[in-house]
């Protein structure tokens, strides 16, 4: 869409200088994004607007921190950027809530009612479903591994858990998203 | 890994990197909120609306400062004297009274009579002001004439000045209603409120009033107007589940009217002029709405099976867009009508109620968006 270019070269060109009303933008640009990013860890909307609020926070409060070297990827980089932000909010919101409700896997309760179709054979409610069926732990080294791009060092130090916990995680998480792939496409 | 998982992975990469949900308004105010509560940044951006809004209330304390200067000669005399009463109760019987007469209202002549040298006319400032009445300058010069009153007559009390003959020198009440020009001038606020189909509008800010003749007045001014307005449109499919309904402008503007106010009774006028708009500001959206086929499952209650439901699920959303109608033109015209109702709210007040109606001239007369307005006036006038 026009809009998006737009808004993707004003920022590309002057990211620094960034005011309100450019801010307001992005915000209202980037917020379904990383709503959708937040949701990956946290189970119910109001929790996942909450931490989407607070990485814009910190986005706006850093925007020195993103230096894009590519600037033919500027969106792509700076949505991964963001991201990040968001899956370690997100993370730290459910580490003060170890025993509640968030720990708790994504189910039907998300209201799907935009679906997007991808370009290949897999439906985004699809997607869903395979990163839904895995556990809470293989999801979340999951998406952080190959989503978010964390590597396992720094998901072990988000996680609390060592750097083998997360290899060994990644790989049986891979194995029943392959399992699931199966079964969904037959 | 294989080429299954890297294509796997690939599908979830890329199916999760375009997932989006749409906007959902009022989020933005929300944040904006606590960004400004959380942050220094935000408190700064606080800070500077603040001082933005203390500008406009100390333009306004000073041009109601302004208003309330005294604009005719009259007035200022008055002041004048007021001082003078002032000093005159405070050291009456110390001090050689130097009263010096400023002008020629109040005054009387007493001629010389025996309580009195001769040669020596007295002139009584200000009668009307008992703290005055033992004191009135002597001059010397008898021969001193004393220009022509132009103002009321002040009755002396004989009593008070039994041995000097009480002369009114005049006795006009006015002279043919003529005010100067810098009395004619009256300045005010305004604050309005107006729908634009079916969009509320806020407006204010100042306006000037000159009196052309006792009937007819000159009004303009300067106001800061929010003014919303929606236009349906016939609806474009842009995807299977998506079209656009319409659109809608937000337009910040600073509206400078002119205007002829006809005021054939007291307390009753009415007006038309024409004002100019300068578009400082205007956020254009596109009007979206989506169906989707929602799935509900639902529990048979006498077999207890589970039933899918389907049902279409309508929503509707905003997505800004780039291009504006108004922004930057500057053949934007209203034209003004209005009538209205004068209340006296005190001796230099007036309060006044204005319902109005706009209609869009020029640029401001495009086709798809609608931007004539009506709505009700609030003005004070000093």
């Amino acid at each position: 869409m026009g809009t998006d270019n737009d808004l993707v070269e004003v920022l590309s060109k002057d990211w620094q200088n960034i005011g309100d009303k450019l801010k307001e933008r992005i915000y209202k640009h980037y917020w379904g994004y990383l709503m959708g990013v937040a949701l990956r860890y946290v189970s119910d909307r109001d929790t996942a607007g909450m931490v989407v609020n607070d990485s814009f926070m910190k986005i706006f409060s850093n925007l020195a921190a993103f230096e894009c070297a590519d600037m033919e990827n500027f969106n792509k980089l700076l949505k991964g950027w963001m991201a990040k932000i968001t899956a370690r909010t997100a993370l730290n919101e459910l580490r003060k809530h170890k025993n509640g409700a968030l720990r708790e896997s994504l189910t039907d309760e998300h209201d799907w009612r935009f679906p997007v179709v991808l370009q290949d054979n897999l439906h985004i409610e699809n997607v869903w479903d395979l990163i839904n069926n895995l556990s809470p732990n293989y999801r979340k080294v999951f998406t952080l591994y190959e989503i978010e791009g964390f590597n396992h060092d720094e998901i072990a130090e988000l996680m609390g858990i060592s750097a083998s916990s997360s290899r060994v995680y990644l790989a049986r998480a891979k194995e029943k998203l392959k399992m699931l792939y199966r079964t969904l496409m037959v | 890994m294989d080429s299954e998982e890297r294509k796997l992975i690939n599908e979830i990469r890329d199916g999760l990197y375009d997932f989006e949900i749409p906007y959902e308004d009022g989020n933005w105010e929300k944040f904006k909120k606590l960004y400004e509560e959380r942050t220094p940044e935000g408190h700064r951006t606080r800070r500077k609306t603040l001082i933005i809004r203390l500008k406009y209330i100390s333009a306004a304390a000073l041009i109601g400062a302004l208003v309330n200067m005294p604009w005719n000669d009259t007035e200022k005399v008055g002041m004048k004297q007021d001082r003078i009463f002032e000093q005159a109760g405070a050291d009456t019987k110390e001090k050689e009274i130097t009263l010096q007469l400023l002008n020629n209202r109040d005054t009387l002549v007493a001629p010389p009579s025996a309580g009195h040298p001769i040669g020596l006319t007295p002139k009584i400032a200000s009668l009307t002001e008992p703290r005055l009445r033992d004191h009135v300058v002597i001059e010397p010069n008898a021969s001193e004439t004393v220009p022509p009153p132009i103002s009321s007559t002040i009755m002396e009390d004989k009593a008070t000045y039994p041995s000097w003959q009480k002369e009114p020198i005049a006795t006009l009440e006015s002279q043919g209603g003529y005010t100067p020009a810098s009395g004619r001038w009256k300045f005010g606020l305004e604050v309005n409120s107006s729908l634009t189909t079916n969009r509320p509008n806020v407006a204010a800010g100042i306006l000037a009033q000159f009196e052309v003749a006792q009937k007819i007045k000159l009004s303009t001014g300067l106001t800061y107007s929010r003014i919303s307005a929606i236009h349906d449109t016939d609806p474009v499919q842009l995807s299977y589940d998506t079209k656009m309904v319409g659109t809608k402008s937000l337009i910040k503007a600073i509206d400078i009217p002119l205007s002829i106010v006809y005021e054939p009774t007291d307390g009753w006028y009415a007006s038309v002029g024409v004002s100019a708009l300068a578009v400082l500001d205007e956020d254009k959206f596109y009007r979206m709405e989506s169906e989707v086929l929602q799935e509900n499952v639902m529990m048979d209650p006498e077999s207890g099976a589970s039933i899918s439901v389907f049902e279409v699920v309508k929503n509707e959303y905003s997505e800004r867009s780039t291009d504006t109608d108004f922004e930057g033109r500057s053949n934007l015209r209203y034209l003004n009508l209005s009538i209205g109702r004068k209340q006296r709210f005190n001796k230099n007040t007036d309060l006044l109620f204005e319902p109005f109606i706009k209609i869009p001239m020029g640029g401001l007369q495009r086709g798809d968006v609608n931007l004539l307005n009506s709505g009700i006036k609030v003005k004070v006038l000093f």
